[in-house]
């Protein structure tokens, strides 16, 4: 397979925004994943885990969403400010019934955002709240004034108000949202959104210095285009992003750990599949919004397996095996090729839930290898997508998937970071890139690879782990590659 | 909208049916593989319900594992961040 690379064919920039994560109150992602509590014997700044911050901070995490999901929709954040001892529990109905003590609140969401160095994107109460509490959420989060909610906030300990880039006007409001219809819920949004406000605007004769909130309307599952058709053309103006959910089935055999290299491939084509799904979404998105102001906001996705075996069902606690891997690279790539729409998305759901990027037990923690395609492909982040053009292109292997799926991006500076990864399970894929309009100098290769049922555990934590990869050449303006089967390879160009 | 699935989160797909945990534990015990004694189960049953960290009788926070699978399992450890508890008492006893 023989590849080009026009780097004077630049798309638009890939966000950074669509590699950033969902934590949702459900089984252990917040409470005893993130949050310890600040008597923890488990190394903690105000609370939240150590060890956890700086695996996010070294790939870059650019959002959290939070504090659902299906939660959101239930969670009255009054509840969860002002002292600990104080605040009243709330059972988390649509996880397991537990009764949460509310110690993980709005302040502790913004400090963990801090402390990881990362934006905010919180998720408002439509199914069970009020305008009114949305109101004074967003008022209290943002206003740098004397209002009551400001107050509110400074005698809980914050001076200044926080910046907020996202706010979600809801969650799957067509089901654990409030059992919406698309029209009822598109009128709800407009209500809902004209009071959510940045605060730090009011009263400023520079007001347009400072960003407005975007404002995310609750979508569907990708699936369901008439409520995309629905919102985009009743609320449309209002918004400034709209979700849509995604998550991946590997086929038939969902055990998280034991299966056959079928499903492997089945992963594969379920991921690819999305694509027509997410074109069938943006096409309506630009009909109703030609100039691509709305954004898509593909706010909860990944590889749906089963609990692991002692676990809770309702926990959603699952292995992360290299199949989850290739499933995370493909729709990333995805996300890029689509990068002048899809500008936020959130891998459900960061810690111990779903397609986690980390597990703990206790004190251990690991990283999985969907951790490691974060890391690889973080070059991505904030580059220009640049469309791969095929003088050769990869020949076909099980049941017409392409042998490699390659992505690549320039940077400001002119780095060029390509991703690609071999889908056989077999063979090695060897190839080559050459490049237009920049010359490559020097290259740097990391590798994750491994069998397709390869995973970390808390007695072998680094079974998969990103690695130097040395099976490329790049000389006289050609990259050459030799992957071995299963892999995923990031390469950071340096050009001329 | 009614052409929409349920959510994930809709009353009753995330429930555990009455007799799961036993069918389980039977199951487990059926097996006879990698299973402690009857006198250590207990031993440990009565740590987990006792731990701060046990939820309904039944969950374990620190792992999110059922306890009375967890404590059946001869090659599995007390998992809370201060030690296993299963084995500090162990050495006192």
């Amino acid at each position: 397979m023989k590849a080009v690379i026009n780097t004077r064919n630049k798309g638009p920039v890939i966000s950074r925004h669509v590699y950033g994560h969902f934590s949702e109150h459900l089984g252990r992602c917040i409470y005893d994943g993130y949050w310890v509590g600040e008597d923890s014997s488990i190394p903690n700044v105000r609370g939240i885990r150590t060890d956890i911050v700086e695996a996010m901070k070294a790939i870059k995490v650019p959002n959290i969403r939070w504090p659902g999901g299906c939660f959101a929709d239930d969670y009255h954040w009054m509840d969860g400010i002002g002292p600990k001892s104080e605040r009243k529990p709330i059972v988390n109905v649509h996880w397991g019934g537990v009764l949460e003590n509310n110690h993980f609140g709005t302040h502790e969401f913004m400090d963990l955002c801090t402390q990881i160095g990362c934006e905010p994107y919180i998720c408002g109460n439509v199914g069970s709240g009020t305008v009114r509490e949305m109101r004074d959420w967003i008022e209290y989060l943002t206003d740098d004034g004397n209002s009551p909610m400001a107050q509110l906030r400074r005698k809980n300990g914050q001076d200044k108000a926080w910046d907020i880039k996202f706010f979600g006007i809801g969650n799957e409001n067509w089901g654990c949202g409030g059992r919406m219809t698309a029209e009822y819920y598109a009128y709800e949004f407009r209500r809902y959104a004209t009071y959510v406000r940045n605060y730090k605007l009011m009263g400023k004769t520079d007001w347009w210095k400072t960003p407005h909130i975007i404002k995310i309307a609750g979508g569907s599952n990708a699936e369901h285009v008439e409520w995309t058709e629905t919102l985009m053309r009743i609320a449309g103006r209002d918004m400034g992003g709209l979700s849509i959910h995604c998550y991946v089935k590997p086929g038939e055999e969902s055990h998280g750990t034991v299966f056959s290299e079928k499903s492997w491939y089945d992963t594969a084509i379920n991921t690819l599949k999305k694509e027509e799904l997410f074109k069938q979404n943006i096409s309506i998105m630009d009909y109703y919004d030609p100039e691509k102001r709305v954004m898509m906001a593909v706010d909860e996705w990944g590889i749906w397996v089963d609990n692991e075996p002692d676990t809770v069902p309702g926990f959603l606690y699952q292995q992360n095996t290299m199949r989850s891997a290739l499933c995370a690279v493909l729709m990333l790539h995805i996300f890029h090729k689509y990068a002048d729409r899809i500008r936020l998305a959130n891998l459900a759901q960061t810690i111990n839930v779903l397609q986690a990027i980390i597990l703990t037990e206790g004190s251990k923690m690991i990283k999985t290898p969907t951790y490691y395609v974060f890391d690889l492909l973080k070059g991505h982040q904030d580059s220009n997508f640049i469309p791969v053009e095929w003088e050769e292109k990869p020949e076909k292997i099980e049941r017409g998937l392409p042998h490699v799926d390659i992505s690549s991006s320039m940077n400001a500076e002119g780095k060029i970071t390509i991703s690609i990864v071999n889908i056989s399970t077999e063979s090695n894929a060897e190839g080559s890139i050459a490049f237009s309009g920049k010359v490559p100098v020097k290259a740097i290769g990391k590798i994750l690879v491994g069998e397709v049922t390869a995973h970390n555990t808390f007695e072998n934590p680094e079974n998969v782990v990103a690695r130097a990869f040395h099976g490329f050449t790049c000389e006289n303006g050609l990259l050459k590659f030799n992957l071995p089967p299963c892999a995923i390879v990031s390469l950071e160009v340096e050009t001329d | 909208m009614s052409t929409q699935e349920l959510c994930t989160a809709c009353p009753g797909k995330m429930q555990v049916p009455p007799g799961y945990i036993e069918e389980l534990v039977d199951a487990r015990i059926k097996s006879g593989v990698g299973i402690v004694n009857d006198n250590e189960y207990r031993r440990r049953m009565d740590i987990c319900l006792k731990c701060d960290s046990c939820l309904n009788d039944a969950i374990c926070m620190k792992c999110g594992c059922f306890i009375q699978l967890r404590a059946l399992n001869e090659f599995r450890k007390c998992p809370h961040p201060d030690g296993d508890k299963w084995d500090k008492l162990e050495q006192t006893a």
